[in-house]
């Protein structure tokens, strides 16, 4: 197999080397402009250094991707120095749940799928580091860029292994330019494949190139090729290729690392052009748009933000979002009122796979056939993809990416002494402005008492007590639930969670739950279940390997917040102490984060007392009235 | 009117700017070079709605010459429909009228009615770039862009500058006249009539007819130079119209002639000849020629597929007998056959 496309575009770098040599020597290749001076010399010199450069940073985080028996083959690209790696889900399709991964250099990893969604054609898998590269191995990897600010005639370099050329794992360079931005592709079979909001560009996209990340010239994946307009002339590029925007890809990757199969999110009601306005065509009398209020007719003016100007243009971007995103909206009703609503997307189903017909028996200690191999194969994809849509599929390789992700934000609060404590003082603001006093004293274990005007409450690192302020009531025991569905208990666990190993382990161990959007960030939806399944969530905003620093957003026990939940603001780092803490929490209710209270912090200081049993001590046991003892500070 | 005032100075400004900016280098060396290059031609081109056949798709792209309307597209089915429609860079679609239509350079003037004044390309009597200028192609190739959405941009380099033969009934070569060779891969579904142009913003030429080689099944990337295109615009092609097709000796009676066989029909040119159908009251149903018959020559030409047959039979002329050789069974028979003419 040889593609004559690639050598046009080699032909092409080739001739801009003659050129730049040709101006060089001579001075002046062409008769009538001016010779390049010195400094524009310089210019084009450095521009052309920008583009060596960005390969040079890109190609070792760029994997051939293999099958278990090192055939097939696929292309992917490093995002993490953990080796979380993203592919296509075509490519998984092909290759199996694990496998073989080349970086240049002829180094093999090995790989095991850890989410994939078939619907966008993006699949997340781990490359796995040698014992003997040592535990502080890091993989070479990209980061992902904002594929927004793409432009078409913006340059594209793409990696992979087109028509796997490599010998020894190093990736194939090719470059063009953006051809199209926002494009949609449809895809195949039921909900599958679709390429909404896409890339398209000229840089040559071969088989084989499938998963290899598309880039510019700071360096960054700014997409993941995966197709192109093939139809016309068999599997070889014609200078329309498809990437998937790097954006689209951010808003998955907390679902794909929760293990899960992804479902691609709908309103379960669709759009059409009437004149120069988009209507609500069809809906679903039970869908939850129709329950949060959209109706037959309604016009649809912004979706996520975005103008709405063309069906399409919904279309486009409603494909980038995973099930259970909350999108926002907002539309005009028949009424010509205006109506903002935010409501979280419906999966659109999979179809699910045919079942490969069972293996023959075979004598134990048989090698397995090639024809066996390839069998068992299909069937661990099957299994894979018969898996219930949007459930966690492998839960110690969820809590794997929830220590990675949490261990590097908790370090600061847990390397100091723990034996210590601080004193907070806060006001609590209403509705109506009134404000109230909160007292909280926090241990560096993540032990804590909080106290108003008329309760005191206490965790004791297990359990949750309440005690009211009124000389002589006796202690209640709270269960967890109480507490979390308390403020004040719910706030005070949020705030002294970077002190507790690990954090909300009161509430149960906590998996990545999934994709979620708060704040104008994409978010980390955490929960955590006790014995009788009842949730607790958390929200992280940031990742570990992106400049925006990690933060706890929100806690709550209800997935909408619907019960209420805590937003904790301004992260700061307190007393010259290498941890910050949430000095504002609000009591907000609902998807939009409706602020019902808000806790703002007066004084913070450290006190003499340094252990909890300390503080219960001087607290509780010698004076008999502790709501004095507060007076008298 | 006082609105086109910033509108010409920029013009000029940039006129400026470009006479001043020297080698193309220079240009393409800056951050979003391409990127405003390819936004200020957007509006210049169009996209073109007309009639699908069979597998012909019934798309093309066109590019406006004249701010009254002008549209310059490739000649191809989609014109023959009752209906041909152009997409304006906004979204607006106008019913058009074909001006004039040319199958030497396979060439459309399109002309819309509308209440505005257009963005347009200059067409020039000049020749528009040279030998390894780089160049941009605008078009709509795989109709990948609808309504207001912008057209495909790819980039390349003029390869060469050269001159192509075309015969008649020649499905390969559709085109014939001077044409650019340029290495971003233009040639797809729906491309011709897009525009090639310079790092200046300048028309280097239109996005030509698909040439495709049915033995290799490799396609060249070309445009129609401007200065052709000013031509035809201008109705100045000295050899243009019906007439300019015969020009070639050879054409001049080719596809004329008729045996009357139908070939089986299903499946690749490249398949052996057999007949699938005798037409009533030709040659060969004189001849009683029968389905299934393999024709091994024609005119003492060898025939091994179904294209080498048609080939052959394309070059007879009616009235001239000659000799047909075909394999019936295990037999071989061997025939005088008359051309007719064909209906």
């Amino acid at each position: 197999m040889v593609s004559v496309t690639p050598i046009n575009k080699l032909l092409a770098c080739l001739f801009n080397a003659l050129f730049i040599c040709t101006v060089l020597v001579t001075g002046n290749s062409f008769a009538d402009p001016p010779a390049l001076t010195d400094a524009e010399l310089k210019k084009v010199l450095d521009f052309q250094q920008r583009r060596v450069d960005a390969i040079d940073q890109v190609i070792n985080s760029v994997v051939a991707i293999y099958d278990e028996d090192r055939g097939g083959g696929g292309s992917g690209v490093v995002i993490t120095p953990t080796g979380i790696t993203l592919t296509n889900h075509h490519v998984i399709i092909g290759a199996g749940v694990k496998g073989w991964g080349g970086i240049a250099g002829d180094k093999m990893f090995r790989w095991k799928l850890i989410g994939t969604d078939p619907g966008g054609d993006v699949s997340l898998i781990q490359m796995i580091a040698d014992e003997e590269d040592g535990d502080d191995f890091k993989f070479p990897f990209t980061p992902l860029g904002d594929s927004d600010v793409v432009e078409v005639g913006d340059w594209a370099l793409a990696m992979g292994n087109p028509f796997i050329l490599t010998e020894d794992q190093s990736p194939t360079v090719t470059l063009g330019i953006v051809s199209g931005v926002k494009r949609y592709q449809s895809g195949a079979g039921k909900n599958q494949l679709v390429y909404g909001n896409c890339i398209q560009v000229d840089s040559s996209i071969n088989p084989g190139n499938s998963g290899g990340p598309l880039f510019n010239f700071s360096g960054e994946v700014i997409g993941i090729n995966g197709r192109g307009s093939f139809q016309d002339r068999g599997r070889v590029n014609v200078g329309l290729g498809y990437a998937i925007s790097s954006n689209q890809i951010k808003n998955f990757i907390p679902e794909l690392l929760a293990t899960k199969l992804v479902e691609h999110g709908t309103l379960d009601a669709t759009f059409s052009d009437r004149g120069d306005k988009v209507v609500c065509s069809t809906l679903s009398v039970d869908s939850p748009a129709a329950a949060a209020g959209l109706t037959l007719g309604d016009e649809m003016l912004e979706f996520e933000g975005v103008p709405i100007k063309t069906a399409n243009q919904f279309t486009n971007l409603i494909c980038t979002l995973p099930e259970g995103w909350p999108a926002r909206m907002k539309i005009r009703k028949a009424d010509k009122s205006e109506v903002a609503l935010q409501l979280r997307l419906f999966g659109l189903p999979y179809a699910p796979p045919s079942k490969p017909a069972p293996l023959k028996k075979r004598n134990k200690g048989d090698q397995p056939t090639q024809e066996e191999k390839v069998k068992f194969r299909q069937m661990e994809m099957a299994m894979l993809l018969s898996a219930e849509p949007g459930t966690v599929r492998n839960r110690s390789m969820n809590a794997q990416y929830v220590r990675e992700m949490i261990e590097p934000w908790q370090e600061p609060f847990v390397s100091g002494s723990r034996e210590r404590c601080w004193y907070l003082e806060d006001s609590v603001t209403g509705p109506n402005g009134e404000t109230t006093k909160l007292s909280t004293w926090l241990c560096a274990d993540g032990r804590f008492v909080v106290e108003n005007k008329t309760h005191a409450w206490i965790f004791d690192g297990d359990d949750f007590h309440q005690r009211k302020l009124d000389a002589f009531s006796p202690i209640e025991t709270l269960t967890a639930v109480e507490a979390k569905l308390r403020f004040e208990t719910l706030q005070a666990i949020a705030l002294s969670a970077g002190f507790q190993e690990p954090p909300f382990s009161v509430m149960g161990d906590l998996l990545i739950d999934g994709s979620d959007f708060c704040g104008q960030k994409i978010a980390y939806r955490f929960v955590a279940s006790d014995q009788d399944d009842d949730p607790f969530y958390m929200w992280l905003t940031g990742t570990p390997y992106s400049n925006d620093p990690v933060r706890i957003r929100k806690c709550s026990a209800d997935i909408d917040c619907d019960g209420g939940g805590v937003l904790l603001e301004v992260w700061e780092s307190v007393l010259e102490e290498p941890f910050s803490l949430p000095l504002v929490r609000h009591k907000v209710q609902g998807l939009s984060e409706e602020v019902l209270l808000t806790i703002t912090n007066d004084k913070l200081s450290e006190i003499p007392i340094k252990t909890f049993e300390e503080l219960i001590a001087q607290r509780f046991d010698k004076k008999q009235d502790p709501a004095q003892e507060t007076d008298a500070e | 009117m006082p609105n086109k005032l910033p509108k010409i100075c920029i013009a000029v400004l940039g006129l400026l700017w470009f006479l001043y900016a020297g080698p193309v280098e220079r240009a393409i060396a800056q951050d979003k070079f391409l990127p405003r290059l390819i936004e200020q031609c957007q509006p210049k081109m169009a996209k073109i709605v007309g009639a699908a056949a069979g597998r012909v798709d019934g798309y093309a792209s066109g590019i406006v010459v004249g701010a009254d309307g002008l549209i310059l597209t490739s000649q191809g089915v989609f014109l023959d429909g009752s209906q041909v429609r152009v997409e304006l860079s906004d979204g607006e679609s106008y019913s058009a009228t074909i001006l004039r239509r040319d199958r030497t350079l396979q060439l459309a003037l399109l002309k819309i009615e509308h209440d505005r004044e257009l963005d347009f390309f200059q067409l020039t009597d000049q020749a528009i770039g040279e030998k390894g200028d780089w160049v941009v192609a605008l078009s709509n190739a795989f109709k990948v862009a609808n309504q207001a959405e912008p057209m495909s941009a790819m980039m390349g380099i003029i390869s060469l500058r050269s001159t192509i033969e075309a015969r008649l009934n020649d499905r390969d070569v559709a085109y014939k006249g001077p044409l650019i060779l340029i290495d971003a891969i233009t040639s797809n579904p729906g491309a011709s009539g897009g525009a090639v142009i310079n790092a200046q913003g300048q028309l280097v030429g239109m996005i030509g007819k698909l040439i495709n080689s049915s033995e290799t099944n490799t396609r060249i990337n070309y445009a129609v130079p401007n200065a052709i295109l000013k031509q035809f615009v201008d109705g100045q092609l000295p050899e243009m119209g019906s007439a300019d097709l015969t020009t070639d000796s050879d054409a001049e009676t080719s596809g004329q002639a008729d045996l009357g066989i139908v070939m089986f029909a299903v499946g690749s040119p490249n398949d052996p000849a057999y007949i699938d159908r005798v037409q009533r009251g030709t040659p060969a149903a004189k001849l009683r020629l029968k389905p299934d018959d393999l024709i091994v020559a024609v005119d003492g030409v060898q025939v091994g597929s179904v294209k080498e047959y048609q080939k052959v039979v394309d070059r007879l002329v009616p009235g001239v007998e000659v000799v047909l050789v075909l394999k019936r069974g295990s037999k071989l028979l061997r025939m005088e056959i008359t051309p007719q003419e064909k209906k």
